[in-house]
């Protein structure tokens, strides 16, 4: 049985100290407002004690704080910063780290080890500040409502294997044991032939209304330009032909399976070495695409030819911009 | 009706697998005529979304070719693609597309017998499968470009 309101009272220890000492300037967390035991992640500036009060730690803070570090990127740069992550958000920082996209030095992370994440909604709110919220093997409590791990339809949950955090500061401690990655799902359609295997992949691709909901919400998909979708580069009619030559159209912005394809398996490709797992993309997608069975084909790739796991140290290369002489071969490559 | 004429690209590194395709049509040896050649600089500047395009737009079947390991001209440029080509490879097999469709072969300049035998193989794997139609109505790309090697 795991009890998360003195975790969450040791992280609002943990990040008031750091923000009155001056070691950050400002601090990403998530804090709690009527809605209990609903949370959002907030930026925090030296002097809101108001806010330092707020901060919480659940199984409830599904959100990111990667993304969020992600998208305002721009108004922290130069910032001395706190960021509070749970497994996956680490590892999502590791990749962004190893990218360098955000500088070890700008950074003090404070992990808080995750069992899994649940939904909110499924809970009735709002619940008092009073009603404990507590998690075990099975599943989560808000005061006497439960429901299983299962019920939530985090999947990505469930298959999470990491639990080497190396933070600065680290709360809570496991109240599960983390499984093995078995991919279920990669099994039964593996298991197809691979004409079926097409069908269930093109059905896929074919309801991709192309949102880009799922770049967006990604914690590690950061890249300056999208090939994609490169918004800075829009052709119009005064687009000098020098600058058309060097914006290649790789997917035309029709949706049609056949640029949806390309799109989504391009994805996956570039998420190699670099998907952590957290399932966001899945959840945020408006046409419910099973996006994660597109994903996990690479990351079973990487992880099982490669044995390389996205995020695990900052100082491990990038995956796909790194190789090694022991990388095997295609079969039949050579004669 | 007439039989399945497959379509195959061929991206080939400039100092090796151009070569030995140079090599092999000088030599005379027999080949289908299935495949389009894509010369590049080395197998390094494949990006997998070229492959991707490939079979999207219409591709039967995709071979990227470069040279043996630790004879890049670049000196590490086929490392890079085998990581990368190999990862993709993967994903295309999940995805349904059979591994013959995707081939990733180190060819020398001196190998024309092996550009020919994996080009010969190829088009026999892939007529066999036959045609890829995962990415149905996709716009053809037109089909009467003939490989630029016919025996």
């Amino acid at each position: 049985m795991r009890e998360y309101s003195s975790e969450g009272a040791k992280l609002r220890q943990i990040c008031g100290d750091l923000l009155e000492k001056g070691a950050v300037q400002c601090i990403v967390a998530w804090t709690e407002g009527e809605d209990r035991p609903r949370v959002r992640e907030t930026l925090i500036e030296k002097g809101r004690t108001d806010l330092v009060s707020k901060i919480v730690w659940s199984p409830f803070c599904t959100t990111s704080t990667v993304t969020f570090l992600k998208k305002n990127k721009a108004a922290l740069a130069g910032k001395k910063l706190g960021v509070v992550v749970k497994d996956c958000d680490f590892q999502a920082l590791n990749v962004l780290l190893q990218e360098h996209f955000l500088k070890r030095e700008d950074l003090v992370i404070i992990g808080a080890r995750c069992d899994g994440l649940a939904e909110a909604d499924l809970f009735a709110r709002p619940h008092g500040a009073d009603v404990a919220i507590t998690s075990d093997a099975e599943g989560v409590s808000v005061g006497k409502e439960r429901r299983r791990w299962e019920d939530f339809g985090f999947t990505t949950c469930l298959t999470c294997s990491y639990e080497h955090m190396k933070p600065d500061h680290l709360i809570g401690e496991y109240g599960r044991k983390k499984g093995k990655p078995g991919w279920k799902h990669l099994t039964r359609i593996q298991a197809m032939e691979p004409a079926k295997r097409r069908e269930h992949y093109a059905s896929l691709f074919e309801s991709c209304i192309r949102c880009y909901a799922c770049r967006e919400v990604c914690p590690v998909c950061a890249c300056v330009e999208c090939a994609i979708d490169p918004g800075e580069r829009a052709i119009t009619p005064r687009t000098p032909p020098a600058d058309k030559a060097c914006a290649p159209v790789w997917a035309s912005r029709e949706r049609h399976i056949s640029e949806n394809a390309v799109y989504l398996t391009t994805r996956a490709m570039h998420m190699a070495g670099r998907c952590v797992r957290c399932g966001w993309c899945e959840r945020a997608c408006p046409v419910g695409i099973a996006l994660m069975d597109i994903l996990d084909l690479s990351n079973d790739a990487v992880g099982r030819i490669y044995h390389f796991e996205a995020g695990r140290d900052t100082k491990d290369p990038p995956f796909l911009v790194s190789y090694a002489e022991t990388d095997p071969d295609d079969k039949g490559a050579s004669h | 009706m007439r039989d399945f004429q497959p379509k195959i690209v061929a991206f080939i590194c400039n100092w090796c697998t151009y070569a030995a395709a140079d090599l092999a049509g000088v030599s005379r040896l027999q080949m289908p005529p299935n495949v389009l050649n894509i010369r590049v600089m080395c197998s390094g500047r494949i990006n997998p979304m070229l492959v991707i395009r490939a079979f999207s737009q219409g591709a039967d079947g995709v071979l990227v070719s470069g040279c043996h390991m630790g004879d890049c001209h670049y000196i590490t440029g086929n490392y890079y693609a085998r990581r990368r080509l190999l990862t993709l490879k993967s994903v295309l097999t999940g995805l349904g597309i059979e591994p013959e469709r995707f081939r990733v072969t180190w060819i020398s300049a001196a190998e024309a017998q092996d550009y020919q035998t994996v080009i010969t193989e190829m088009v026999d794997n892939v007529k066999r499968l036959g045609p890829l139609g995962m990415f149905r109505d996709a716009p053809v790309v037109a089909r009467e470009t003939p490989g630029c090697l016919e025996g």
